[in-house]
């Protein structure tokens, strides 16, 4: 049993090897979190803190912007998916490819054990 | 079946070792994806290709003499990038030129996938064509305005094409596992594995470690499962890296969605080999109740005009959003307020702050220095460059609180301190349509070259 002292905070960025940022077609960006090794991916999946209400929450936007986040074992990958601003291309648009909107999603706290 | 596909998008580029290594393996056909709408509705609409003639032509060339030594087709989806008909023409064009240069007689099938919005608009009257996705209902409207509307054409369209004895395929806009799966659902393969093979294989050697989208890839289909070999001997498929790709670009991490029906991945086996290639089976196939294909389409919405310069003066930073919309005042007084009879949006980004996330920055802290994007898209070009030049030289004199540095507020690199980008195009279709076939939306066109 683990020992609540001994669980530390850190951000999501700190347990991932990769992060895609990209559109899911030109009206989502979807983000495609992967973990290094199953450790990594169980503590965040365990930890139940990502969610749409966390995910939300950290965009600053309505919860029905979020339209899934979702734990894939097989990839130990972490996938959420959101609806763009604007659509892609269109005028207002900072970012075509939907390739730089990871970084809020990446700064949620996540609780790990002495062993992560 | 084996196959190769030699990167990502055609005109990305590619080892020339990397092919001869697939040639070697006798691949019954090439298939490479000529692009996407991930660039923006630009190119669809301008007509565009946004890869380059020059790096086009040297991938065609290369992948042209393979198949020809081989006797085996070629197959390019989404010809031009967007895959409307001047793609399509430009990709033609380039191969005929590589024909010529070799001497070569070639059959080439063009497969166009540009749709008659007259013809469309009777189809959104009878209810055939509805929303994919978070957008709104397609209205007639839509239709009329838009410059150019293509449907993504699924396997049966190339299957067609290639029963006309054509040695090259250049079709137009196609769903990304179409060149790649058309072939081995003809002959008799699970379309689950054929299509989930196709949709890690559209993106070259992306999927494996480390990732190729300049890369090549080669795959052997079977009856019960499929094995994907990069063919460049510094990388290796994974579990992980091939699982983690069905993910790419998709809302939905196990649902592959095309025309046919749906995949799901969800089940799939993942067996790594050892020489760095991967045994993949159990993806699960289950047909589409109605056949319905997705249409794009892009309108023009102006002409856009652009001028950058940065600011470092810390006073003059911390009032940048009071010199913005003195700036935007300055031009509403000079061009009269925007409306429907005046035509014009102004756009101002502020790098250093929020310029990549908008509105969605949780950031509040600003740098030293920030770069200032000031864009202007109205009707026409001049009006676009004129409302631009005004709102540059607002910025650059304009009086804000404790001004100090009364020189210039703006550091321009350029002369002339302003672009015309050039039109702007905003998607105007994003819709699923229930087509009465497969077919007969996408003519076939035969050529010889």
């Amino acid at each position: 049993m683990m020992d609540a002292r001994e669980t530390v905070l850190v951000p999501l960025s700190d347990l991932a090897s990769v992060v895609r940022s990209k559109n899911a077609g030109p009206f989502q960006y979807t983000i495609d979190v992967l973990f290094p090794d199953t450790a990594r991916y169980e503590a965040v999946k365990k930890s139940g803190v990502i969610d749409a209400n966390a995910v939300a929450a950290a965009y600053a936007v309505p919860l029905d912007t979020v339209r899934g986040v979702y734990f894939w074992d097989s990839a130990l990958a972490l996938k959420v998916t959101l609806v763009r601003d604007v659509p892609a291309g269109s005028v207002g648009d900072n970012d075509c490819y939907g390739a730089q909107q990871h970084v809020p999603l990446m700064t949620i706290q996540v609780p790990v054990g002495p062993t992560i | 079946m084996r196959l190769i596909s030699p990167t990502a998008i055609l005109g990305y580029g590619f080892p020339a070792e990397s092919l001869k290594a697939g040639v070697a393996l006798a691949p019954d056909f090439i298939a490479v994806d000529g692009g996407s709408t991930d660039p923006g509705p630009f190119y669809l609409g301008s007509g565009r290709s946004f890869t380059s003639r020059m790096a086009v032509r040297r991938d065609l060339e290369l992948l042209m003499i393979a198949c020809k030594d081989l006797g085996i087709p070629l197959i390019i989806g989404s010809a031009g990038g967007a895959g409307g008909d001047p793609h399509v023409e430009w990709c033609y064009e380039i191969v005929a030129s590589i024909a010529q240069a070799h001497s070569w007689s070639l059959r080439v099938a063009l497969i166009h996938s540009e749709m008659d919005t007259t013809m469309l608009e009777g189809e959104l009257e009878a209810g055939r064509i509805r929303p994919l996705g978070p957008v709104p209902e397609l209205l007639r409207s839509d239709l009329q305005r838009s410059r150019r509307i293509v449907g993504q054409m699924g396997v049966e369209p190339i299957q067609a094409a290639l029963e006309t004895g054509a040695d090259i395929i250049i079709a137009g806009r196609s769903c990304d596992v179409s060149p790649f799966a058309a072939i081995p659902i003809g002959r008799g393969l699970d379309p689950g594995l054929s299509m989930h093979a196709a949709k890690i294989l559209e993106c070259g050697a992306y999927c494996a470690e480390p990732a190729g989208a300049s890369d090549s890839m080669f795959a052997t289909i079977y009856e019960d499962s499929f094995v994907l070999k990069p063919l460049n001997p510094g990388r290796r498929a994974t579990r992980v890296s091939a699982a983690a790709h069905s993910l790419y670009e998709q809302d939905h991490p196990s649902h592959i969605i095309e025309p046919l029906g749906m995949v799901d991945v969800a089940s799939a086996v993942f067996q790594e080999m050892s020489d760095g290639s991967i045994r993949i089976s159990g993806s699960q196939f289950t047909p589409a109740e109605k056949y319905t294909i997705k249409l794009e389409g892009a309108a023009s919405v102006g002409f856009r005009s652009v001028s950058i310069g940065g600011v470092r003066d810390d006073i003059a930073v911390r009032n940048i959003d009071y010199t913005l919309e003195g700036a935007r005042s300055n031009a509403e007084q000079a061009f009269g307020a925007p409306g429907p009879d005046n035509n014009y949006r102004i756009n101002f980004r502020v790098y250093g702050r929020d310029g990549v996330m908008g509105s969605r920055e949780p950031v509040t802290t600003i740098s030293h220095e920030v770069g200032v994007l000031t864009e202007v898209v109205a009707d026409t070009q001049s009006y676009a460059d004129d409302i631009c030049a005004l709102l540059r030289s607002s910025i650059l004199h304009f009086d804000y609180p404790d001004r100090r540095t009364v020189g210039g507020s703006l550091a321009l690199p350029f002369s002339p301190h302003d672009a015309s980008w050039g039109e702007v195009f905003e998607f105007s279709a994003y819709h699923l349509w229930e087509v009465p076939d497969p077919l007969s939306p996408f003519p076939i066109e035969e050529r010889t070259t």
